[in-house]
């Protein structure tokens, strides 16, 4: 369903009330990288899942808002890729309300940060059914705004994640690629998540739409912004394709190395902010529930 | 700038000159001419406006009068006339609200542009400047000089009705004393800076006027003043660009007042008689009412409005949105000085001497002598007066500042005008249009594209024969489409109410054609990409001033 005031924005309310702008359709035989970002922490210095910084909401300008160092150049080097022109697919997921798409997008324009699509939490609407609970639980929110995208991409696209480690984004994450490759579903899905403070309903309906989703591995690599544990305590829990990141720096060498960015790109990068190295997730890489910590699940 | 004493007297010296032209007419047909085109003009006007009654009241008198009147009788009538001209014409300078102006307007108009952030506002975070944003540059070490020894004319590309404070601003900058300058009725009638016009050392010029006795006068008043010693500011291009062209033809009119002036003063034994010609470009990134003269442009032959008193510029929300952008956006506005000259086109050194295409020093006096007297001969000196059009014609072209709007608008015109060969223009930006029929064209051709501008971009520029911002020059050296593609886009996506061009997924849509094509335009008649010029037409103000 469009809004009816913006009919680019798709109003979604299963598995979890969101609001959606894709503007691109990815070839079916396209089998090279998508990047999915998170905003809150991981791109802006901004703190809109605290109830302070939604209060602040009404008085920032697309102007005030501040990336964090290093990262408008993180992304526009992740969308040129190695050839630095290669356009590559660029998606948010955002728990910020709607009615700041345009303070966003905004800053994005003023920032040159290129995206195909951006998935708002629609906060009025969880307001409007008094789920309050679920206004700071973004589980499920996430969960379905990931699994819609998946279901958008050709199959074989390479997912690259960014997020940071102020709130559970590499937990959430590594749940998505668990789900994607049929690791994670059904009623131990559901539990999982109830377990996270979702609700059932929404838990249902995020389960529901996995089952919908072939199974593959798409996950190829999750990359957290080190903003409350600079030591990436909150990542060793995890195995090693989950990096933890100090610096979009340290993240843009490493990048570099995989083939990701190109040189310049990472040069930018540095050039902004380079210190501190990766840290890489210590856990052992087990089939039957790596990348979730087997304590996360239910 | 003069003085009230100098300002009455150049107001008589004006009358004088003006009553004592017609003379060789007869002054009763003078006077018919000017009864006829007063109440025609009259006739269109809001009958309640006050200034209108006056006018009509007036002209009933002189009307009344004329009828049994002597010879004697009618001379008087035309000195009333012409005196009620040259008082509407003649500027009211106040070096208090000059000074005031310069030294308050600047900062205020920072803080205010970047205090409507809350957040900036009550924060800690250095407020912008204006000189940060509007870069003077050029052959500007000479300007002092060059005063001091003559009389300065500045004659700069004219697109926006900004362009006369911008031009105040960067005299005041470059510690030069004010210019005095022709505006528009339009701009005194303007709600936000019409009250200061008059005090800022502006002098009215009604464009709705047709009376050839009030053109005299007008033309009259420029060249007295020049005699005077006042440093002026001419808008050779009569009016702002229609079509976002640079201008390719001068209305040659108030040009020439400056070989009249130099020979009056050369005639008369002033000490300092010498006048300089500087021409100078403005570049904006984005026009503040770009919409609106496009549209005029566009408009049909005859339909276009030469006096526009209802864009833009008269409304308060548009400076702010406009201003907004430059600031938040970081964009500079260039305003660039070109090869002073003198009065026959020719280069002037440091000093004020005239040069040939030598580079050897000659004789400026020497263009209007015969038999070693200064004479006055008309058709000379509109021939001298040819030449200088087309030495500053050849500044504009050389000084123009090009942008990434510029260069985007371009690329994206070009590549949609290739493809529908033999269009012509109305039918392709109708068939660019909007909505439903919106175009839109793939990244990776417009960065094709754009390449291939930059290149041909950098050869020109290495020749001196246009100037590329800092963001064009960045991309040039980085070999780097993304950083221009950016800047351009962000420029397009925040001033406009519908952005010109926007980037959706990895396609360009053209959401504007009527200001893609007129930022385009700025590019126009360089022969770039074999483009053929669209706007550029060799008439006075070069980009169809109707």
């Amino acid at each position: 369903m469009a809004d009816r005031e913006a009919p680019e924005y798709e109003l979604i309310r299963a598995p979890f009330p969101m609001v959606r702008k894709l503007q691109r359709t990815l070839p079916s035989d396209y089998d090279g990288p998508a990047f999915i970002w998170d905003i809150d922490k991981t791109w802006l210095d901004t703190r809109i899942s605290q109830v302070k910084g939604m209060l602040k909401i009404p008085f920032e300008f697309a102007v005030d808002k501040r990336a964090l160092p290093g990262t408008t150049a993180l992304l526009h080097a992740l969308r040129g890729g190695p050839s630095d022109r290669a356009h590559r697919p660029l998606f948010f997921i955002t728990a910020s309300p709607p009615f700041i798409r345009k303070a966003i997008e905004r800053k994005m324009l003023i920032d040159g940060v290129e995206f195909d699509g951006i998935t708002y939490k629609d906060q009025l609407e969880v307001f409007r059914r008094r789920e309050f609970g679920s206004l700071r639980e973004h589980t499920a929110f996430k969960l379905g705004a990931l699994l819609l995208l998946a279901q958008a991409f050709p199959e074989r696209t390479k997912i690259y994640m960014f997020g940071d480690d102020a709130e559970r984004d590499a937990l959430i994450y590594c749940m998505f690629a668990d789900i994607c490759a049929g690791r994670l579903r059904g009623d131990k899905l559901v539990a999982t998540q109830v377990k996270l403070g979702v609700l059932q309903h929404y838990a249902r309906d995020v389960a529901a739409l996995a089952e919908q989703l072939p199974v593959h591995e798409r996950v190829l690599g999750i990359h957290i912004n080190l903003v409350r544990e600079p030591d990436g305590r909150r990542v060793l829990g995890y195995d090693d394709r989950v990096l933890g990141y100090p610096s979009a720096g340290a993240a843009a060498r490493v990048l570099y190395e995989r083939g990701l960015i190109s040189a310049r790109g990472r040069d930018r990068v540095e050039q902004v902010e380079g210190a501190g190295e990766v840290v890489f997730g210590q856990a052992a890489r087990d089939p039957k529930g790596w990348w979730t910590p087997p304590d996360q699940l239910a | 700038m003069l003085s009230a004493d100098e300002v009455a007297k150049l107001v008589s010296e004006v009358s004088e000159r003006v009553i004592t032209r017609v003379g060789s007419r007869s002054l009763a047909e003078t006077l018919d001419e000017t009864l006829w085109w007063e109440q025609e003009r009259l006739r269109g006007q809001d009958p309640t406006d006050e200034e209108t009654l006056a006018d009509k009241q007036f002209y009933a008198d002189v009307h009344r009068q004329m009828q049994h009147a002597t010879p004697l009788e009618q001379r008087r009538l035309l000195v009333q006339i012409v005196d009620r001209y040259t008082h509407e014409i003649a500027g009211n300078f106040s070096p208090t609200v000059y000074k005031f102006a310069a030294k308050v307007a600047p900062p205020m108009l920072s803080a205010l542009l970047t205090g409507l952030s809350p957040r900036r506002l009550f924060g800690r975070e250095a407020i912008p400047r204006l000189d940060q944003h509007v870069i003077i540059e050029g052959e500007t070490a000479n300007l002092e000089t060059l005063r001091e020894r003559g009389t300065l004319i500045v004659t700069p590309t004219h697109s926006s009705n900004l362009d006369s404070l911008l031009i105040g601003f960067a005299v005041h900058e470059l510690g030069l004393p004010p210019l005095t300058y022709g505006a528009g009725l339009s701009l005194f009638r303007n709600p936000i800076v019409g009250k200061f016009m008059h005090n800022l050392g502006a002098y009215t010029v009604d464009r709705r006027k047709r009376d050839p006795l009030y053109k005299r006068t007008l033309k009259a008043f420029t060249a007295v003043s020049l005699e005077f010693g006042q440093d002026n500011l001419f808008f050779p291009g009569g009016s702002r660009s229609r079509s976002g062209a640079i201008e390719r033809g001068l209305k040659k009119g108030l040009l020439g007042c400056s070989v009249s002036a130099y020979r009056n003063n050369l005639m008369r034994g002033k000490p300092n008689p010498d006048i300089y010609v500087v021409p100078c470009t403005i570049s904006y990134p984005l026009v503040l009412e770009a919409s609106t003269l496009i549209e005029d442009w566009l408009a049909e032959v005859g339909k276009s409005r030469y006096i526009i008193v209802d864009d833009e510029f008269s409304r308060w929300e548009r400076w702010l949105d406009f201003l907004r952008g430059i600031f938040a956006l970081d964009l500079k506005i260039h305003i660039r000085f070109g090869q002073a000259l003198d009065p026959f086109g020719n280069p002037v050194d440091a000093q004020g001497n005239s040069l040939d295409p030598k580079g050897r020093q000659i004789s400026a006096r020497g263009y209007l002598q015969v038999n070693g007297e200064v004479v006055e001969d008309p058709a000379r000196d509109a021939e001298y007066t040819r030449e200088l059009e087309q030495r500053i014609l050849t500044e504009f072209s050389r000084q123009n500042v090009i942008h990434p709007t510029h260069v985007l608008a371009f690329a994206c015109f070009e590549l949609l005008r290739r493809a529908q060969p033999g269009v012509d223009l109305y039918r392709l930006l109708s068939s660019i249009g909007s909505g439903r029929s919106e175009q839109s064209l793939a990244l990776p051709e417009v960065e094709e594209e754009i390449e291939a501008l930059l290149e041909q971009l950098e050869q020109r520029s290495a020749a001196g024969q246009i100037r590329l911002s800092s963001v064009i020059t960045e991309a040039i050296t980085n070999d780097d489409v993304a950083v221009l593609l950016r800047a351009a886009l962000r420029s397009f996506g925040t001033y406009h109410p519908k952005p010109v061009v926007e980037r959706r997924g990895v396609r360009l849509h053209v959401c504007d054609a009527k200001l893609l094509f007129y930022y385009r335009n700025r590019l126009d008649g360089y022969g770039l990409r074999d483009a053929p010029a669209l706007a550029s037409f060799a008439s006075p103000g070069g980009a169809r001033h109707v």
